[in-house]
């Protein structure tokens, strides 16, 4: 966990270098005239101070002895069902306009029933397909929103 | 949260008809309560706040967003961290003054701004779902028979006050900056229990337990609206959702709206009467038909969730660059979790970072560069004076913490 944090502060550093770099760039103006980066600049600055503050205090915390045992993730492979999930998520994202709204959503409810829910064939079709019709028909046909048909319909 | 302490226990003796019952009865006071509040209050509240000139609201903003991380009891630092980085992401876009492009990457979907319904759906979505993906498996409900849902006359006579009580603790709590549903019921929960004769009893299956926090929450939750309607000035990140909900819509909340769209207004008290009664008519006979819903394994709710998220945020302009937005700020909103960051000061920073920037660099231009325009208005020099007693309570906690725990 310690690992993570330390991560998350040296990146909100970088990110808080480039907001400052980006502010600069900007025109930051004077104060009696503030430019569009005026905030950005001071932002940018109080970010890296929280961010240094962020790791200082995670260093210190690495060298408690005696210390309660934090892990990133609870259990061993408690890391799969979301990683799964998130390639799930940025498959549809990708096959939307080449499957179409309906070849995805199906997809995308299909493998997530059976691979992630465990559970068994016809209950993954049965949920897939009332899924996918429900939610086309409710944003399609009652919401009137032109989905993706892909490339074999459209 | 607060419920579940005495609800839970309530509901294991066999008497979670009666918590339930006294929940949307509690609520339905607490809500009436806190509506006729809004009617009278913030019209009067709206006229005073005509009065406010930018100074007044760049302290109140950064009033309302120290307040939000002070009362959320998360990490002090990590609060004001994701309040920055919220700010930061609100002035993606065109500067508002000069036009200017600004921190988009060089990406013409972003030249507009960051659209806040995909940070919402991001963080709020599809975060929770990729959190709630860890835990190993299904989550184990009690199960128990709900008969009689009306609490006795018993029942009733130890209830009367902690709801009234709960109700002004609720009303009181929401009208203040980053005030909200959860500290208000925590707070009706440590009043009910110390002006309590019987203490021993609460987290036991005390009825009051549950019908003092109930109440402060949807007194609270109702109340927000004060601040929101009259100053245009969400106070908690709910009523930032309501913000950007009315943005949407073309209504952009301040103290105007109630002379410029009355309708609005006024609707909004109409449909708040009409749903709090509403609360009981579907809540008391159809509290078993709810609690059904919670039955539906999370295999089959996740990826609905998911699926509204995603053709939600689609729909909005029909471009997939929301789409991968979203997704960005899923990840995101799943790594802020798991680190201990909360999301929900992100969204209030950034419905309240464009107010906030533009009220700063016109009340600088104003005073030509000089601070002392914070101070010379009596509004705003009272604003920054509660903010620096905030800031300077929270260091005072602090000192008192590492004193105390050096003498211990």
């Amino acid at each position: 966990m310690e690992k993570w944090e330390k991560i998350s502060g040296y990146f909100l550093l970088a990110y808080s270098t480039g907001l400052v770099y980006q502010s600069l760039h900007l025109s930051i103006g004077s104060p009696g005239q503030p430019g569009p980066g005026f905030l950005g600049f001071f932002l940018g600055l109080g970010l890296f101070l929280l961010s240094g503050s962020l790791i200082i205090m995670n260093w210190k915390w690495r060298h408690i002895e005696g210390k309660p045992q934090r892990f990133f993730f609870e259990h061993r492979r408690a890391w799969f069902k979301p990683l799964f999930a998130l390639i799930l998520l940025i498959s549809f994202a990708t096959f939307m306009e080449i499957l179409g709204t309906i070849g995805a959503l199906f997809l995308f409810f299909f493998l997530w029933i059976r691979v992630l829910g465990k559970k068994g064939w016809v209950l993954t079709a049965l949920v897939g397909g009332t899924g996918t019709t429900c939610f086309y028909f409710l944003f399609s046909k009652l919401l009137g929103i032109s989905l993706p048909k892909g490339l074999f319909l459209g | 949260m607060v419920t579940c302490f005495d609800g839970y226990q309530m509901a294991r003796h066999g008497r979670a008809g009666p918590a339930l019952g006294i929940a949307a009865i509690g609520s339905f006071v607490a809500g009436t309560i806190a509506i006729l509040a809004l009617q009278f209050l913030a019209p009067p509240l709206a006229t005073f706040a005509l009065q406010f000139g930018p100074p007044e609201y760049a302290a109140l903003t950064l009033l309302g967003l120290l307040l939000a991380v002070y009362l959320s009891g998360a990490s002090v630092l990590k609060g004001v961290i994701v309040i920055f980085i919220g700010i930061a992401l609100s002035l993606v876009g065109l500067d508002s003054v000069a036009g200017t492009p600004r921190y988009n990457l060089g990406l013409l979907n972003l030249q507009g701004g960051i659209d806040i319904v995909t940070i919402i759906m991001g963080l709020f979505g599809i975060g929770e779902i990729l959190y709630n993906l860890e835990s190993s498996g299904e989550i184990k409900i009690l199960t128990t028979k709900i008969s009689n849902i009306y609490p006795t006359l018993k029942d009733w006579a130890v209830c009367k006050l902690a709801v009234l009580r709960g109700s002004l603790i609720g009303l009181f709590i929401g009208l203040l900056p980053g005030g909200g549903a959860i500290i208000s019921s925590l707070i009706a929960y440590a009043v009910e229990k110390r002006v309590s004769r019987d203490p021993e009893r609460f987290g036991k299956g005390a009825i009051e337990g549950v019908a003092a926090p109930e109440s402060a929450n949807n007194s609270a939750a109702t109340a927000s609206f004060i601040p929101l309607l009259s100053l245009g000035i969400p106070g908690n990140p709910a009523m930032a959702l309501i913000f950007a909900a009315l943005l949407i819509h073309g209504v952009q909340p301040s103290p105007s709206l109630i002379n410029d769209h009355p309708d609005i207004f006024w609707g909004v008290i109409a449909s708040m009467y009409v749903g709090n009664l509403m609360l009981l008519v579907l809540n008391l006979p159809l509290i078993g038909l709810w609690v059904q819903l919670i039955r539906i394994p999370y295999a089959i709710l996740a990826p609905i969730i998911c699926t509204i998220c995603l053709l939600g945020v689609y729909s909005f302009q029909s471009d997939l660059f929301d789409v991968w937005m979203m997704l960005v700020f899923g990840v995101i909103g799943y790594l802020m979790r798991k680190l201990g960051f909360e999301s929900g000061p992100l969204i209030l920073a950034f419905v309240l970072g464009p107010i906030f920037e533009l009220s700063l660099r016109q009340s600088l231009r104003l005073s030509q560069g000089s601070a002392w325009v914070f101070l010379s208005r009596p509004i705003s020099a009272v604003l920054v004076i509660a903010l620096i007693l905030v800031v300077l309570g929270y260091f005072v906690i602090i000192f008192r913490k590492k004193f105390s725990r050096r003498v211990g």
